[in-house]
């Protein structure tokens, strides 16, 4: 009989052992541009999808996995011309490259289809984008490694962080 | 005097074992289903089972390509507690509870979500078919209780993580559940165990409300098929079961508003050695090892790369007719 009350305080201090160890479920003070409830997690979390920092080129007439009817993000910048193709971007949502003397974020979201490349120079320095894991209105929101800051995409602004209100 | 200290011991051990901090599926479907179904016992034997489940899916897969990225870890550690009462040599009924602490790593940002709450409540009403000298046949049915939350917060991010992430699933779900066993007659303690368990999951209609309006969610339905055989050994003056099962799971794709969700789902095949010692005929130490073997996921996911489980076992006879059927 003993053995039966010291499981039962044993399981109501494991237990609470437990509970005080737990993240409060409050709402946070965060500071951001956007309505936070319609901010969701998409899943994978912050740089779960992996961007692609100095990609690698080569030559159009070297391509061996793409058909013709593959869709690609082209960008000029001067006399210099790339493609991104979707396939590829459909992994990796943002490409961090640099064209001339250009410093390029290309962010692509395949859940909205949309492509936009923006300059990754911030108040003369240049940083790189990530995927944050976070998704406004079902469209991707990028973080840039200098400030931890949170962009939306489709906004093309910083919604949330140091650089709030950049464009 | 040896089993209580025994019985402290684990505990410590359980204890401490979850205040290690781990790192990381999904409300705790995999350790609550892993670990479903306490052994057949005769009538008035209360049941009792705790255990640390810790299973981490570290492993990138498309399809059933492994990818050689290991940036991302998921990581469930649950306490799982178990109680289960016979009404009848025929008639009983478990319950099961989770406390659980979910894991998402990224290590190229180092970056950490981590939600702990109490998971969803199982109950199962078992019936025992046949009960035989050597053979027995177990039909079980019951809900899972959306008990758990579905709005914890991470302790970096205002956003509340996805889904896969709560420790609740926000819906109710029903079980069917069933086990086998035959035991030869030339060596009665060795048995074939078989068990099988349709999980159908309900819908979340509660999902990411917004202005009055709610999307839905609802997690793939599941089916898993065990086999397996388990033994009881003799070693210096020790009674030990040792069995080995394999388990086949199928998962289909959750659906998000109805429409499937990508990266979700996938077969899994996996091999479960488990050993269990046998401190006195009520009081039992027992581990388990899950591997997989095999696993196919739609998309690119996080698959299965171990599962440990540790846990004690012990039962009590309210009345006098105490004496147990067989060994799970």
């Amino acid at each position: 009989m003993k053995l039966k009350y010291l499981n039962l305080i044993a399981l109501l201090v494991l237990f609470y052992a437990c509970e005080k160890e737990s993240v409060p479920d409050t709402e946070s003070e965060g500071n951001w541009l956007i309505p936070q409830n319609e901010i969701r997690d998409g899943g994978p979390g912050k740089d779960g999808i992996p961007s692609i920092d100095n990609p690698e080129f080569v030559a159009v007439n070297d391509i061996d996995f793409l058909s013709e009817d593959d869709l690609v993000v082209g960008v000029k910048v001067g006399a210099e011309i790339r493609a991104y193709p979707h396939l590829i971007l459909d992994w990796h949502e943002i490409v961090n490259d640099q064209l001339e003397d250009l410093s390029l974020a290309l962010n692509y979201c395949p859940l909205t289809g949309t492509a936009i490349g923006w300059k990754s120079k911030i108040d003369g320095k240049v940083t790189t984008f990530g995927v944050s894991g976070l998704l406004y209105n079902t469209n991707l929101m990028p973080y840039d490694r200098l400030t931890n800051s949170t962009w939306s995409q489709m906004r093309l602004d910083c919604v949330e962080g140091e650089l709030q209100g950049k464009v | 005097m040896r089993t209580k200290l025994l019985l402290l011991a684990t505990l410590s051990f359980l204890l401490f074992s979850y205040k290690l901090q781990g790192q990381a599926c999904c409300s705790g479907g995999v350790p609550v289903s892993s670990n479903l179904g306490l052994p057949v016992s005769s009538s008035n034997v209360l049941q009792f089972s705790l255990s640390h489940d810790f299973s981490a899916l570290n492993t990138l897969k498309t399809g059933t390509t492994t990818q050689k990225s290991r940036e991302r870890e998921r990581t469930t550690q649950s306490i799982l507690l178990e109680l289960g009462y016979a009404f009848s040599d025929r008639f009983s009924v478990d319950g099961f509870f989770a406390y659980l602490q979910q894991d998402r790593l990224i290590h190229f940002s180092n970056d950490l979500t981590r939600t702990r709450g109490i998971g969803d409540a199982v109950f199962l009403f078992k019936y025992n078919l046949i009960i035989g000298d050597f053979t027995n046949l177990t039909f079980g049915i019951g809900p899972k209780l959306p008990l758990g939350a579905t709005d914890h917060l991470s302790e970096n991010s205002p956003i509340p993580p996805a889904l896969d992430l709560q420790s609740g699933s926000g819906a109710w779900d029903g079980l069917l559940w069933g086990q086998w066993s035959q035991s030869l007659s030339f060596r009665p303690s060795l048995n074939f165990v078989s068990t099988l368990i349709y999980s159908y999951r309900g819908v979340n209609n509660e999902y990411q409300c917004q202005n009055g309006r709610c999307q839905t969610y609802q997690f793939g339905q599941d089916v898993q098929a065990m086999f397996g055989l388990s033994d009881r050994l003799y070693w210096r003056k020790s009674i030990f079961d040792a069995s080995l099962l394999f388990r086949y799971r199928f998962v289909a794709q959750d659906l998000f508003n109805d429409a499937p969700r990508p990266s979700t789902g996938g077969n899994f095949l996996l091999l479960s050695p488990n050993i269990t010692y046998w401190v006195n005929p009520k009081f039992s130490i027992n581990a388990t090892v899950e591997l997989p073997i095999y696993s196919k996921v739609r998309d690119t996911q996080v698959a299965p790369t171990y599962r440990f489980n540790f846990g004690i076992y012990h039962r009590i006879a309210l009345k006098e007719n105490d004496s147990m059927i067989k060994s799970q």
